[in-house]
């Protein structure tokens, strides 16, 4: 029974180090879990899905670095799909240089992934590889918030001139015939989505000021903590769909059909929880029976 | 080649077709006019305007506004399409198809003329219901794989997107509850539950009349929205929203509600709507008056009926206080523990931290941790305790600072204070947490007081004083931070016990009272609560939205 | 007793509340001021900041006081403001691009902001370890609960629920069934009983029946209903008493603000 006395009482350090150990091996193992899917993030896959090619996808990376194992595998996910499916993607954000540089690193590494996958030949559709400001625009960021939603409702080129390299956005091909977020079409008659990929509370400000004035389909993706908070917006219809944080990203990522970041994540985070029961469990034991003794 | 031919058949005109479905529209500096692309664009060089007959100016290619500025009252418009001096056509000669170039003097196409005028008596304003019914929501169980077709008396409502499982219809009217969802995809066809929403001020939407008309009408809509720095303004030209049958002098346009409604939860709603009756042959087009925001927000009506009563609840439980009342609090365990922490920082001779979290001075409970901040440092200089007290907002530095100084002086310490100790560490989440844990490993206080607005670093900071041994009290009104404060700290302010502090520390009979005003509105909400759930629990279904 | 501020706060708050219900002209726009100033009054107390943080450090170093760490803190900060105006020289602004002021955001903000927040992952492990222990009625409750709403939220902690569960009762009958010899009268009988009971759950998780032709019957029916025991943990019990501390916070602010505009709460200022 003695050693009963020390599950009571476990260093904080040895939990520290069986912490550690369960988060990292399953890095290194690369196996993952799979999820079950849930219909708030199918339809989000299904829209996209069925979008005719050629559509495109506006993700508004809403995040800084310490939100980017949660929400990056979105952003990569989302990206890929669509390449595969053959839409435009085009990144912004309201985060200032944070947003700017876990949006960038999301989008660079789908497209230098995707490349790799079409000189490996996995897409006989395509001959070429993705080429800024054809298959892809940064446009990067600017200060307003509010005031940029409602400038790019009647023109993107009021809020965005040129592109993060500096390049004029009119003389993009991408661009061509993309004028204001109203051309992304409506829910019924889509021509493309606006998905926001929130660590905070931007979301609220893209629905109610953007979204509600221009009616264009509008998906969400965030951190599991702020998720419950944007279920209001799936009620009223106003977006079509929500990721939820790093499982809503693992459930994106088995639906595109492939096992990125967030699926292995997903088995730290399962050994995880399931180390913190245990280690519950047993220091109830250990407290529960040294009482009564 | 080509230049062979082109001198071949010089002297052609391109035929060009006029510009199509011209409209002018009312705008805050001028009037606007909008047209589509003539079919035979890639020919057009430029589009020409005319008011009165007069040439007023042109739009370049691949622009179809312009904005004659500075103008009112009636007037007549056309556009001309001007076409290009050269241009390639594909012409069939003995069999062969080639592709001459036609070298041309300028083509033209007009547009009919439209008119404009305001029309007197056309006005429009807001229509506001009292307590009423605001449509049906419908859900359904099933998840649907296709989109989803509702149908109200087996004629299709709306379309909604694949998966969705819910849907409210604002139009509907009371009592005619006859619904059907459709599967696209299957054919499936069932009946959703049905529930009614009921409204405490309901905006029913936007009130158009006129003087009769004796022809039809189409009935248009555009909006100018001016942002809070106002110079951005998002405008949207005329859209067709109902065709009015002649004899009709009146319309409500319940679609704006959602829009406007949207406007009027934002804080500066400066928004204009007008509408415009345009003829069938789309010759003239008659505004009315500007829709603006009214100068009462009825949606906010029931905030301020609650406000108000709180306010008389509040205020008379403050004079029954005057009177000499005595009032019951029931014992806070944080608040009375706060002297005791201090107590046993000074027996260890180790200083306190006092962390007012993340929030700005604008923060309410930025505020509530300044007021205990100030009972802390009071009690801490009278047992002549150091208080460190590092900071996420350098205006809530400015203020801490005061407040410290204030509580030694009024102990009867002004010597003790040191302004060394309060300070500011950094405005950035993580780097303030890094910082703060940092303080607390080094200086190895005796007691840490974490109160005020927390977000993640909550626990990160509390860890850090557990690991030292301090005795921790936290307070946050922040429901997602709570559960962490209970696991790592002694005691812990939940909720509005936070705010309720500085009146309950106070032992003041005034500051008390106003907490039963509290209370007073806790138990009519709780009976209301177990009222509606015994009402729908017997069966009465429904929603109530402000 | 001076008191302009009391009546500066009044009059501030009143109006700001008026502008709350009034959406015409001056009320948004005095309100647009308002924030405007407040904007400018932060930037100032920011310069106010930066000195006491800095002086602050500048002292430490001079006493001989941490001197390693608040001379970090200092060589941080100078090379920051100089390579940020290097780079507004260079590159026409620290954040354009192609500027090399960006490395200090992706190479030391960004992995360090990273750092400390994933170090929540340690101190919850260890924060839920010490913390959730069955003292009374109510922590055992929370203590079922918490397990439950944790397995059911990963893919497979539904699988790794019932032999915890299993693993528990059993543990528990083993002890109770060990020692219920040495009470007497009633606290025997309990114990007895007690120890039985969990012997009981225990055998009955365990139960090798073929029943439908599974194997381990309860044990699968714990697993197959963890989760919507999980989810309505989560929207009926967690969600009602959520619902209640947010009313709470909502009339706790309403009377704190009304104490704030009327002046008898003024422990804030001076």
């Amino acid at each position: 029974m003695r050693f009963l006395y020390i599950l009571t009482t476990i260093d904080r350090r040895i939990i520290y180090a069986l912490v550690f150990l369960a988060t990292a091996l399953p890095f290194l193992f690369k196996k993952s879990p799979d999820v079950q899917i849930t219909p708030e993030v199918e339809r989000v896959y299904r829209f996209i899905d069925r979008l005719p090619a050629g559509s495109r996808i506006v993700i508004s990376a809403d995040y800084g670095p310490s939100s980017m194992p949660e929400i990056q595998p979105m952003l990569y996910a989302i990206c890929k799909h669509a390449f595969t499916k053959g839409h435009k993607v085009y990144l912004l954000t309201h985060w200032t240089y944070q947003g700017l540089i876990a949006g960038q690193d999301g989008i660079m590494s789908a497209v230098r992934d995707f490349n790799r996958e079409i000189k490996e030949g996995k897409h006989p559709e395509r001959t070429d590889t993705l080429i800024e400001g054809v298959d892809y625009v940064s446009w990067g960021f600017r200060p307003g918030g509010m005031a940029v939603m409602l400038l790019m409702n009647s023109d993107i080129r009021m809020a965005f001139s040129r592109d993060v390299r500096g390049i004029l956005l009119d003389s993009l091909p991408a661009m061509q015939g993309f004028r204001n977020l109203r051309d992304l079409g409506t829910v019924e008659n889509p021509k493309g989505i606006l998905i926001g990929l929130e660590a905070g509370f931007t979301g609220d400000v893209w629905v109610v000021y953007g979204q509600a004035q221009g009616r264009w389909p509008m998906a969400l993706g965030s951190t599991a903590v702020v998720t419950p908070s944007y279920y209001t917006y799936l009620e009223a219809g106003q977006i079509i769909g929500i990721l939820g944080g790093l499982k809503g990203a693992a459930e994106y990522e088995q639906l595109a059909g492939f096992k990125g970041q967030a699926s292995i994540g997903m088995l730290s985070q399962s050994i995880v929880h399931i180390l913190v029961v245990v280690l519950i469990f047993l220091g109830n034991l250990g407290f529960f029976l040294a009482r009564r003794k | 080649m080509e230049g062979f031919f082109a001198i071949l058949i010089l002297n052609q005109a391109p035929e060009l077709v006029p510009p199509q479905n011209l409209m002018v529209g009312v705008r805050s500096d001028g009037y606007w006019i909008l047209w589509e692309p003539s079919p035979t664009d890639s020919l057009i060089t430029r589009y020409e305007v005319f008011r009165d007959g007069q040439f007023i100016g042109r739009a370049g290619i691949g622009k179809y506004e312009f904005v004659d500025k500075g103008v009112s009252g009636p007037h007549t418009y056309f556009v001309r399409a001007v076409g290009g001096s050269r241009y390639l056509k594909e012409v069939e000669i003995w069999g062969m198809r080639l592709p001459l170039l036609f070298w041309k003097e300028e083509g033209y196409a007009e547009t009919k003329p439209i008119t404009i005028a305001p029309l007197p008596g056309f006005t429009a304003s807001y229509e506001w219901q009292g307590f009423g019914f605001g449509g049906y929501r419908l859900e359904w169980g099933f998840r649907p794989q296709g989109f989803v077709e509702v149908l109200r008396k087996g004629a299709v409502i709306v379309t909604l997107p694949p998966g969705t499982q819910s849907y409210t219809d604002p139009s509907a009217t009371l009592g005619q509850a006859d619904y059907t969802v459709r599967d696209v995809n299957s054919g499936m066809e069932i009946k959703p539950n049905i529930r009614a929403r009921w409204f405490a001020v309901h905006f029913r939407g936007v009130k158009v009349s006129w003087n009769q008309v004796d022809q039809g009408f189409t009935l248009m809509r555009s909006s100018e929205t001016r942002e809070q720095d106002m110079k951005t303004v998002d405008r949207t030209p005329p859209e067709p929203i109902a065709q009015i049958k002649p004899g009709e002098s009146t319309f409500t346009d319940r679609g704006a509600s959602g829009e406007i409604a949207a406007l009027l939860r934002s804080r500066s709603p400066m928004s204009t709507y007008r509408y415009y009756l345009v003829s069938e042959d789309g010759s003239r087009v008659f505004f009315s008056e500007p829709v603006r925001p009214q100068p009462f927000n009825f949606m906010k009506l029931p905030v301020l009926i609650f406000d108000i009563l709180f306010a008389c609840v509040f205020f008379g439980f403050l004079f029954a206080a005057k009177q000499g009342k005595r009032m019951f609090i029931r014992k806070i365990a944080g608040l009375e523990e706060l002297d005791n922490a201090v107590g046993r920082s000074t027996e260890m001779g180790r200083p306190i931290v006092y962390v007012p979290g993340i929030g700005t001075i604008a923060d309410i409970e930025t505020i509530a941790s300044l007021t205990i901040l100030k009972h802390v440092a009071k009690k801490a200089a009278e047992y002549e305790t150091v208080v460190i007290m590092p900071n996420f907002d350098p205006m809530v530095t400015a203020a801490a600072k005061e407040v410290i100084k204030e509580a030694y002086t009024e102990a009867g310490r002004p010597d003790l204070y040191n302004e060394d100790n309060v300070f500011y560490v950094a405005s950035q989440q993580f780097a303030f947490a890094g910082a703060v844990s940092g303080l607390i490993v080094r200086e190895k206080p005796g007691a840490t007081f974490l109160i005020g607005y927390y977000a993640a670093e909550s626990l990160v900071i509390a860890e850090a004083g557990y690991s030292v041994g301090a005795i921790q009290v936290a307070g946050t009104a922040s429901v997602l931070q709570t559960p962490f404060f209970l696991a790592a700290c002694d005691y812990v302010l939940i909720g509005e016990e936070e705010y309720a502090a500085s009146a309950y520390l106070s032992h003041n009979a005034l500051q008390m009272a106003t907490l039963k005003a509290e209370d007073v509105f806790k138990a009519t909400f709780v009976s209301f609560i177990v009222l509606f759930s015994l009402l729908v629990s017997l069966g009465v279904s429904f929603i109530f939205l402000s | 007793m001076f008191r302009a501020p009391v009546w500066l706060v009044f009059i501030a708050g009143l109006f700001m509340a008026s502008a709350f219900f009034i959406p015409v002209d001056p009320f948004p726009m005095m309100q647009t001021w308002a924030l405007k100033w407040d904007v400018i009054v932060s930037a100032f107390a920011l310069v106010v900041g930066i000195d006491s943080l800095v002086m602050h450090h500048i002292r430490r170093v001079q006493r001989r006081q941490n001197v390693l760490y608040s001379g970090t803190l200092l060589v941080g900060f100078w090379v920051t403001i100089a390579w940020g105006a290097f780079a507004w020289w260079r590159y026409g602004g620290p954040f354009a691009t192609q500027s090399t002021f960006l490395w200090l955001f992706r190479y030391i903000v960004v992995p360090m902001d990273a750092t400390m927040f994933s170090l929540l992952a340690f101190f919850i492990a260890s924060a839920a370890y010490r913390a959730f222990r069955a003292r009374n009625f109510s922590s055992s409750l929370l203590l079922l609960s918490a397990g439950i709403v944790m397995l059911g939220r990963v893919p497979f902690g539904d699988w790794a629920a019932a032999p915890i569960f299993t693993a528990f009762a059993l543990l528990l009958a083993f002890y109770f069934l060990r020692v219920f010899r040495q009470y007497e009268g009633w606290g025997r009988g309990i114990r007895l009983v007690v120890g039985i009971a969990f012997l009981a759950v225990g055998i009955v998780l365990l139960w090798p029946v073929w029943l439908n032709g599974q194997i381990f019957p309860a044990f699968r029916f714990v697993v197959h209903h963890i989760q919507g025991l999980a989810g309505w943990i989560m929207e009926v019990p967690q969600m009602a008493a959520r619902r209640g501390i947010d009313l709470g916070i909502s009339l706790g602010s309403l009377a704190f603000a009304l104490r704030v505009l009327v002046g008898i709460e003024r422990g804030y200022m001076r």
